[in-house]
């Protein structure tokens, strides 16, 4: 090994790990930073809004909260960087750049980052983050986010992670190398499904009532569950004339619940492509993670759902918001300097 | 499939170095790459198809411009495997220095072209005497414009339409401020009441000048008070009067492109000048219209019906926005059309 290159850089590297959902997008820092914003990027959409604003771009929940004065974007919207979008990939570009501001101490502290990205369409993403980071960050590697996951947690052999989002839920089983596709499914089923299922079934129940998109999401949040209630779930609506909260608890349960069946299914089809007795280290290894692993009563459902064909446990990651982050931050630590470099 | 034995423990060196490869080599090296699938023959364009060419298309031009990003790390890379060294051989930017133009003096690089095919849907443009229709052939060179734009790996270049439908002038310039156009270069061809007539000619967008500059001297003199709005208006027409000079340059490096270098038999030099096509106008970027030829004279309108013949306008066009942006030709425009006459 050459002895290491000298770099006209004075400070050490700042190694960041970044979770690019749908949904939200997370960072976490070799200085032990982290930061998480919703993944919306709003440009005001005149001068009088701009005036108002007092800024030229606003992220996150506050992009939400002014969304009626900007030009509101989602970039990730589906699990992929839609392509050929300007805007998406600008909105992109900011949402990392805001990220890495946030965990930034040092001006000039060259940056490593390793990005988890939606599994799905890994290839095209990839390009799409390199083309618009490029020069955020002095070196970036990009890896999958169930991948991600696996890594911050140590189930690199023998797993199975079960990664939720707004667009795409990720299964991606890990057998000690990096996961191929043939380790990999993704279903569009996921956290945005159940908002779209929810909204439809309150339209049905409550036909003359009108909910926000954003306090379904926010009820939801706060509340989703699978199984058995604690209690009673109510919703902020508006039918003609008044504002009122509404009882949305079977609505919301029925809608968590419409994604289980298609996890076990997608979870028991990719089992089979392994040998039993992997298959059977892998069942007592699945790992919750992102979003939709905060739905309570989930993980148990998706265990017992398991154990009627195998022995089964099914475990939430500790924490299903930043166990992307937590992930890329480990793998870009552990990323050899030599590596770095070279990229 | 892989498989690994259950139970041992992985090593975590073995990941973390698959990591950094598909990191290095995962992204396909693609700056000498041809843009994948080739477009459909023009006459007849399967919306699905082109769809999927658009995308392909797009793809290959993200990839290219990640590579590139990629290919031009400050330090010299320590031991690189030597896959990629096709892709670091050639890391200069698009734009070399000293080519005299606004970009060049601002330092901005021009990355991405919008080419808009004219016409198309319901709409096929001028139509020659045997019923060929400008819609066929401005989308036809347009879409080898761009392979050839492509082929270095050095721009990103955007269609209006990459098929045959119709998209109207205001969709066209909205396309291109959205994909943060350098240049937008569109391709027609022209319909004469005389067959006889052959010219090629290039417009570009053009206010009289001097009404330009009166009103920048007018906003400068003004000193202090001025309103937002006037100070706004005085910032736009710069921004004008700089796009009008850049406009121009352009136009007049693929009128003479054209002129020199695009198989002319029969076609009149008519040159590049100012007219008020909204196309133009509308367009934050560098704006030219390309009238190639006459689709009204008959011998035109033959030899439009060869894919040579189009690949060789395309050529010419390409030469006139390279030497526009690097001021020289580029070594390859004039070769041989690489397509069998259909």
């Amino acid at each position: 090994m050459p002895p290491a290159k000298k770099t006209d850089k004075t400070s050490a590297p700042l190694h960041v790990g970044i979770d690019l959902g749908t949904s939200r997008s997370a960072a976490a820092a070799s200085n032990e930073k982290t930061t998480w914003v919703e993944s919306y990027v709003g440009w005001p959409k005149d001068f009088v809004s701009r005036k108002m604003l007092g800024k030229e771009v606003l992220y996150g929940a506050d992009a939400v909260r002014h969304r009626m004065s900007l030009d509101l974007v989602r970039p990730l919207e589906g699990g992929v960087i839609r392509e050929g979008s300007e805007r998406d990939h600008e909105a992109v570009r900011e949402l990392i750049r805001h990220l890495l501001e946030a965990v930034q101490t040092e001006d000039d502290q060259p940056v490593r980052a390793a990005i988890g990205v939606p599994a799905e369409a890994l290839h095209a993403s990839k390009a799409a983050v390199r083309d618009v980071v490029g020069d955020l960050a002095e070196a970036l590697m990009i890896v999958s986010e169930p991948f991600a996951v696996a890594y911050g947690i140590d189930a690199l052999d023998g797993a199975m992670i079960v990664d939720i989002g707004a667009g795409t839920a990720d299964l991606c089983v890990m057998h000690g190398t990096m996961p191929t596709e043939e380790d990999q499914r993704t279903l569009t089923l996921a956290g945005d499904a159940i908002d779209r299922q929810l909204a439809r079934r309150l339209s049905e129940r409550y036909p003359s009532v009108r909910f926000g998109e954003t306090t379904l999401r926010q009820v939801k949040e706060a509340s989703a569950f699978v199984g058995e209630p604690e209690g009673k779930v109510s919703a902020r609506g508006a039918d003609a004339s008044t504002l009122g909260d509404y009882d949305v608890t079977d609505d919301l349960r029925a809608s968590c619940e419409s994604i289980v069946p298609a996890l076990v299914e997608a979870a028991a089809d990719l089992l089979s492509r392994y040998e039993p007795d992997f298959q059977e280290t892998v069942r007592k290894n699945v790992y919750l993670a992102g979003g939709g692993g905060q739905i309570r009563g989930l993980a148990e459902m998706l265990e017992a759902e398991l154990a009627k064909t195998g022995p089964a446990r099914v475990r939430t990651v500790d924490d299903p918001l930043y166990s992307g982050a937590q992930g890329a931050l480990a793998l870009a630590q552990d990323m050899p300097a030599e590596y770095w470099e070279d990229l | 499939m892989a498989q690994a034995p259950p139970g041992r423990r992985p090593g975590k060196q073995a990941i973390l170095r698959e990591v950094y490869e598909t990191n290095r080599t995962g992204t396909p090296p693609p700056r000498r790459r041809r843009p994948a699938p080739t477009p459909p023959p023009p006459e007849r364009g399967g919306a699905g198809r082109a769809w999927v060419a658009v995308a392909a298309a797009l793809a290959v031009a993200l990839a290219a411009v990640g590579a590139w990003a990629l290919a031009r790390p400050e330090p010299a890379p320590p031991s690189p495997p030597a896959a990629d060294a096709g892709a670091l051989e050639d890391p200069a930017p698009p734009r070399p220095a000293g080519s005299g133009g606004v970009a060049d003096v601002l330092g901005l690089d021009v990355r991405t072209i919008v080419v808009d095919p004219g016409h198309g849907g319901y709409d096929p443009g001028a139509v020659g005497p045997g019923r060929l229709e400008e819609k066929a052939v401005t989308l036809d060179v347009a879409r080898r414009l761009r392979d050839r734009l492509e082929r270095g790996g050095d721009y990103r270049v955007l269609l209006t339409r990459d098929d045959d439908r119709a998209v109207s002038l205001a969709e066209r310039v909205a396309f291109a401020d959205r994909a943060g156009a350098d240049l937008y270069v569109s391709v027609h061809v022209n319909a004469l009441p005389d067959p006889a007539l052959a010219p090629v000619e290039t417009y570009y967008f053009g206010v009289e000048a001097d009404s330009t500059a009166r009103a920048l001297a007018r906003a400068g003199n003004a000193g202090g008070g001025f309103s937002v709005a006037e100070f706004n208006a005085a910032v736009r027409r710069a921004g004008m009067a700089v796009k009008l000079q850049e406009s121009r340059a352009l136009a007049e490096s693929v009128q003479r492109a054209l002129v020199d270098q695009g198989g002319l038999v029969s076609r009149a030099d008519w040159g590049a000048k100012p007219a008020p096509f909204a196309v133009l106008l509308h367009t934050e970027a560098p704006a030219i219209l390309a009238e190639i030829t006459a689709l009204s004279n008959p011998a035109e309108e033959d030899r439009l019906r060869t894919a040579a013949y189009r690949d060789a306008i395309a050529a010419a066009l390409e030469a006139g926005v390279l030497t526009y942006l690097q001021g020289s030709p580029p070594p390859a425009a004039a070769d041989a059309p690489r397509e069998e006459d259909r």
